[in-house]
Order: structure tokens, then C-alpha cells, then sequence
């Protein structure tokens, strides 16, 4: 018979092993920051690690959540917008993040955190021009959204960061 | 007091559905029940039973409005079930016939049963089944009002449609090219070829388990001018039998418009039960940014601050999506119109694959779908009464609350950086209290489900954000600031 206490139990203690090792990192990137060595490449670095991180831990403590009786098996947090084209770019890769915040279309006060968002693929390669968005947060009131996205033109070679914006509409 | 009233053909609709579920249950036989589960994957195991499951939720004591209320007619068997379906449509004063997505959905039923053993299906169930499958059919779906005599007997088409299911319909991924394919025979009508399957999913939304639909469709027979006249709210009880009414109330202070709906399996017989919700929704347009493509949308959800006098049930705990139409020709009074559309629903009492073969089924979650492939028409041969578009306005008076923002950025020293992983440790201490207490109720025989999806997703959130958030503001430093 599965013990639940034991269960949760082993469960927080993969969560706080994933916190002290994100810490780690960050204290580490903070560092860098200090020394004034943490430039955009350093950036990058820190993202991924962190990112493997989260999929590391995520993948250990998934049997776990999954053994929580009668708890859901699984689920898709992340619906995903309708596709959104850009003009495409010959020449360079270009990064998405959200330049401006996702507000409701006739709810000004209700804004999607920035940090929830996601955009699918993260980074349009040379020739692409479509994307979608997503948002992971629970708060989430399901609807049409308002925000502007910067598109970041990676590897120029230029020292100063180019990029372009664009003012979307979005169904989440 | 129960009705003498004949049940209705949306309860003959989910009758079909429920004989797959009864198959499962009364034959405890592995064969069956894993060929229900390729066309109703999710049905079986510990979800078996889900149909008695829905019919108690639908004739629910406490979803009784009116002192006349009367019981509905009992859920029909199988076999009445055919014979309402069959009747269904060309009779004076009958109730109004199955839209192009419930006839879809009732010919995806009646290819799931063709392949259940005989034993567990009505006597000369190939000539009820290939009856039944003919309402689809070009010639049989008719408009409210038209009279069509009974058949004498199935058409040749509906015959070569049911062998065709019980041939190529082998799984439910099987079904679009096998309707795709009836459509080019005109074994049946062509609207009903193309709708599309119902897909969902489950999602935690603000703490409930929700049944989330997605459907996209497209049409060139439709221009964008057209649609949008017709998909109001207001309009939706004109032409989709699942909804009984939609009345009107006054706008909100905001700007949002407001409707109470009234849905059932059973609207026409009057008194009984119904589900009645206030939703709140709103309707824009623009382009469709960045592109230059025309849009419209329309965007609902419970109602947060219902007018006076407008009372719902309480049985929709979340209720709420949009219906996205943009012209697929650069030109909203041109032909060619594509929508999409998202329900997220949430039910109070009952679990999710009821709900979401429900929503499927009766097409709740397809309302976009619906106006699109019969409600343009409808307004064609009779224009009264429909409500127009008009956009919305943003008053700015009280609106929604504001359920979130984006955390403070910056944090200028590695005394900060230190504190916010404590923060976060103490985060973790907090949620295993919580799973503590989550435990003592498990070990106690209690089943606190809902305290557990609850507590699985704020976990899960803060794993997947916190990290993340932590270095945006690092890096906001390296750059001199927010965005």
C-alpha cells in the first residue's frame, strides 16, 4: 500500500535538493555580476543550466507526483495561440520575449505575468516567421490578449542588441 | 412530478454514447471494453459508469428552478434511443433536429456500437443503425419546419455508410478520412462530413479540474460580415438545440455585456431542469496584428458580478473562452471565414469525462462551430429577431479584478539574491506542510482531492517560474533595469 506521508515526504525533499542547486547557480551568476562578467553569452549559459536543472528535477519528481492516489495522471498546462507570422529575417536568428505586457481585450487590469509567457519555438531560426504563445499561469482567465513582442536579432556581431517589436493579438 | 413527455433526441444522442459505457459495465468482458476504449479512450477502468455519473448530474434535485418543476423523461435505451433519432426531424411541432456537429457526433456513436458484439445490441440492429445513420444524409437534413415522410426503409447510402464504419472506422483517428469519404459519396450532408473531432483536455484552472476544447475550423462558403451577425450570445438559443435561452441582462459598468443561459438535454419540455449560468462577454475586432487579415472575437466568462435578479445554479465553477473568426481573403464582406474557438469548463460535482463527453456531444463547446455552419443560414431564410454586432466599448468603470502581476525586478546585492532562495526554501517548508496535512487526511480514509490538485498545481508552478524569475532580475541589473 503506498505510504503518502512517506511519498510527500521524499517529495520536498527532491524540491529543496532543486532549490539549493538553483541557488547555487544563481549565487553564482550574482557573482559574475559583480565582477562584471556576466555579459549576455554568461547570460545564456545560467539560462540553460537552469533550464536542465528544472527538467532534471521536473523529470525525477514526476513518478512521484504520479503516485499521489487518485491524483490526475497528467496534464497539458499550456495551450497554445493561434500561429502569429512575422516578416521573416534572411540573415539572422532572432530571439522572442514580450516587449510590452499581455492585457485582456477590455480588462486593462487583468495582465499576464511576463514571466509566464513562452513562446513556441523561442527563438525563430533564419527564413521562419511563424510563432505561438502560450502562458503558464494559473490565473490565466481564458480569452483575447493584447501585448507586443520583441524580436532580438541574435549573432549580428553588433555591439548593441538589435531588434524590432511588434503589437500582437493573441487567444489564450 | 414526472412528464409523459417522449424523451428528447439530444437524451437519444447521449443514449448512444451511454450504451458504449453499459456495454462496459454489464459485460465485464476485457474484449469489449478495450474496443470502447479505442473510441471513447479515457471511458473505461475506474471511469466505467461515467454515464449514470451524467444522468445524475443532469436530473440533480437541486437544479430545479420553478416549483412546477417536473422530472425529465427518463434517459431512452438504445433501441428508443434509434427510434427517437429517427423521428427526430419532420414532424410538426417536434423539437428542433440535431445540428450538423450532433449529427456528427451521433454517427461517431453509431460506428463505435457497429462494432460491439450482437449480443449487446437491439434486435435487427443493423436496419435501426443504418435508419438512424440516413437523418444524416443530404436528402434528410432538412431545415426546422420541413415535413419529410418517414422512410420506409434505410437508403441505399446510409447502408454502404454503416458498412463503411464497421470496415474503415477501426479507431477514433480513423473518423475524419471515413466522414471525409461519406461526404464525397453523399452518404452525408456535407456539413456534417467536415466537422471536425472533438478534442479536450484537462487543466487545473484556478484551482479546478477543467475540461478545455479547442476547435478550429474553416469555411468558404461564410464571409466574416456574415458570421459576426450572428454570434451574439443572444442569438445562440435560435438555432442550437442544447441551448434553451439566453436572456438578456443589463450591461456591466465596464462595458461587458451580460446573458444568463439556460442549457438542457431537454429544453423543449417545459419545467424541466435546466443549467442556468450568468456569463459576462465581450466583442472586439481588429486586424489580425501583425498581419492584415480582418478579426472579430468574442470573449466570455462567469460572470463576477451578476445584475440584480440574475441567479445562476452555482453549477459552473468556471466558464469561460473565446470564439476568434478572422477572414481568411483580406475582406470581411468576402466568402471565407476561419474560427477557432476555446471553452474551459469547469463543473461543480462532476468529474471529467463526463463533463468532457458532454460538452463534446451536445457541442457546448463548439457554440462558434455551430452559429458558423448553421446559424448564418438560419438568419438567411428567417431575419427577425437576431442580434446584431455591435463592439464593445471599455467604460473603464469596475471591471476585473487583477489576479496578478509581474514580480518587482531588481535585486541589487548578493544579500538579495541569498534571501530570495530562503524565500524560496521557506516556500518548500510551507508546501510540505500543507502535503502534511494532505497526508494525514489520506491516511484518515478521507479523500481531499480537490485540496490536492490544488496543492500539485501552485507547486508546479512555482517550479516551473521560480527559477526563471530569479534571473530576470539578475540580468534586469546587467542591463540598468526593467523592459
Amino acid at each position: 500500500m503506498i505510504d503518502p506521508g512517506a511519498r510527500i515526504t521524499q517529495y520536498a525533499e527532491s524540491m529543496r535538493s532543486l532549490v539549493s542547486q538553483a541557488g547555487s547557480l544563481v549565487l553564482q551568476a550574482n557573482d559574475q555580476i559583480h565582477d562584471g562578467t556576466f555579459d549576455h553569452a554568461q547570460c545564456a549559459k545560467s539560462a540553460q543550466q537552469l533550464a536542465n536543472l528544472a527538467l532534471t528535477a521536473g523529470l525525477e519528481v514526476a513518478p512521484l507526483m504520479m503516485s499521489i492516489p487518485c491524483g490526475p495522471a497528467s496534464f497539458d498546462q499550456l495551450e497554445l495561440s493561434d500561429f502569429i507570422e512575422v516578416a521573416p529575417d534572411n540573415q539572422c536568428e532572432r530571439l522572442l520575449s514580450v516587449a510590452k505586457s499581455f492585457v485582456q481585450d477590455g480588462a486593462p487590469s487583468y495582465v499576464i505575468p511576463d514571466q509566464t509567457i513562452v513562446f513556441v519555438p523561442g527563438t525563430l531560426r533564419i527564413y521562419a516567421k511563424r510563432f505561438r504563445v502560450a502562458t503558464s499561469w494559473p490565473d490565466l482567465q481564458s480569452g483575447t490578449y493584447r501585448g507586443r513582442v520583441r524580436l532580438t536579432r541574435l549573432d549580428t556581431g553588433a555591439t548593441a542588441p538589435q531588434f524590432d517589436e511588434v503589437d500582437v493579438i493573441v487567444d489564450l | 412530478m414526472a412528464t409523459t413527455d417522449e424523451a428528447t433526441p439530444l437524451q437519444a444522442l447521449l443514449a448512444l454514447y451511454g450504451a458504449l459505457d453499459q456495454a462496459v459495465i454489464h459485460s465485464r468482458n476485457a474484449g469489449i471494453e478495450a474496443t470502447v476504449e479505442r473510441y471513447l479512450p479515457g471511458s473505461t477502468g475506474p471511469n466505467a459508469g461515467w454515464y449514470d455519473e451524467l444522468l445524475g448530474f443532469l436530473t440533480d434535485g437541486t437544479n430545479r428552478v420553478s416549483r412546477r418543476a417536473e422530472e425529465p423523461p427518463a434517459a431512452p435505451d438504445l433501441s428508443d434511443a434509434l427510434t427517437i433519432l429517427q423521428n427526430q426531424q419532420g414532424l410538426q411541432g417536434a423539437p428542433p433536429p440535431l445540428t450538423a456537429v450532433q449529427l456528427s457526433r451521433m454517427v461517431y456513436a453509431i460506428g463505435a456500437l457497429s462494432h460491439l458484439p450482437g449480443d449487446y445490441l437491439p434486435r435487427g440492429w443493423e436496419s435501426q443503425f443504418s435508419r438512424t445513420l440516413a437523418i444524416a444524409s443530404p436528402r434528410r437534413r432538412q431545415e426546422p419546419g420541413q415535413q419529410t415522410a418517414p422512410l420506409s426503409g434505410p437508403p441505399t447510402s446510409a447502408d454502404d455508410l454503416l458498412t463503411r464504419l464497421q470496415n474503415q472506422f477501426r479507431s477514433r483517428d480513423d473518423f475524419p478520412q471515413v466522414m471525409a469519404f461519406a461526404g464525397q459519396q453523399g452518404w452525408v450532408d456535407s456539413l456534417v462530413a467536415t466537422v471536425p473531432l472533438c478534442d479536450t483536455k484537462a487543466m487545473l484552472v484556478r484551482g479546478h479540474l477543467c475540461v478545455v476544447l479547442t476547435t478550429e475550423f474553416e469555411s468558404s462558403q461564410v464571409s466574416l460580415d456574415e458570421l459576426k451577425n450572428v454570434i451574439d450570445p443572444l442569438n445562440w438559443a435560435k438555432c442550437l438545440p442544447f441551448f434553451c435561452a439566453m436572456d438578456k441582462e443589463p450591461n456591466r459598468g465596464d462595458g461587458w455585456s451580460r446573458v444568463l443561459e439556460h442549457v438542457s438535454t431537454t429544453c423543449p419540455i417545459p419545467n424541466t431542469p435546466q443549467m442556468v449560468t450568468p456569463l459576462k462577454y465581450w466583442k472586439g475586432q481588429g486586424t489580425n496584428q501583425p498581419s492584415p487579415q480582418p478579426s472579430a472575437w468574442v470573449d466570455y466568462a462567469l460572470d463576477d458580478d451578476p445584475a440584480p435578479g440574475e441567479k445562476g445554479d452555482g453549477r459552473m465553477v468556471v466558464d469561460e473562452g473565446f470564439i476568434r473568426m478572422t477572414s481568411t481573403v483580406g475582406n470581411s464582406a468576402q466568402d471565407g471565414v476561419r474560427v477557432r474557438t476555446r471553452k474551459v469548463a469547469g463543473f461543480r460535482n462532476l468529474a471529467f469525462f463526463p463533463a468532457a463527453l458532454f460538452a463534446c456531444v451536445m457541442g457546448w463547446g463548439d457554440a462558434g462551430l455551430g452559429m458558423l455552419l448553421g446559424g448564418v443560414a438560419s438568419r438567411a431564410k428567417n431575419p427577425t429577431g437576431w442580434t446584431d454586432w455591435d463592439t464593445s466599448t471599455f467604460t473603464g468603470a469596475s471591471g476585473s479584478t487583477q489576479p496578478g502581476q509581474p514580480p518587482d525586478s531588481g535585486d541589487p546585492s548578493r544579500r538579495a539574491v541569498a534571501l530570495a532562495v530562503d524565500m524560496l526554501n521557506e516556500c518548500i517548508d510551507d508546501m510540505s506542510k500543507t502535503s502534511a496535512a494532505l497526508a494525514a487526511q489520506w491516511a484518515t480514509g478521507a479523500v481531499p482531492v480537490a485540496e490536492t490538485m490544488s496543492f500539485t498545481a501552485d507547486l508546479a508552478a512555482r517550479l516551473a517560474t521560480d527559477p526563471l524569475r530569479y534571473l530576470e532580475r539578475l540580468r534586469d541589473q546587467t542591463q540598468g533595469g526593467g523592459k
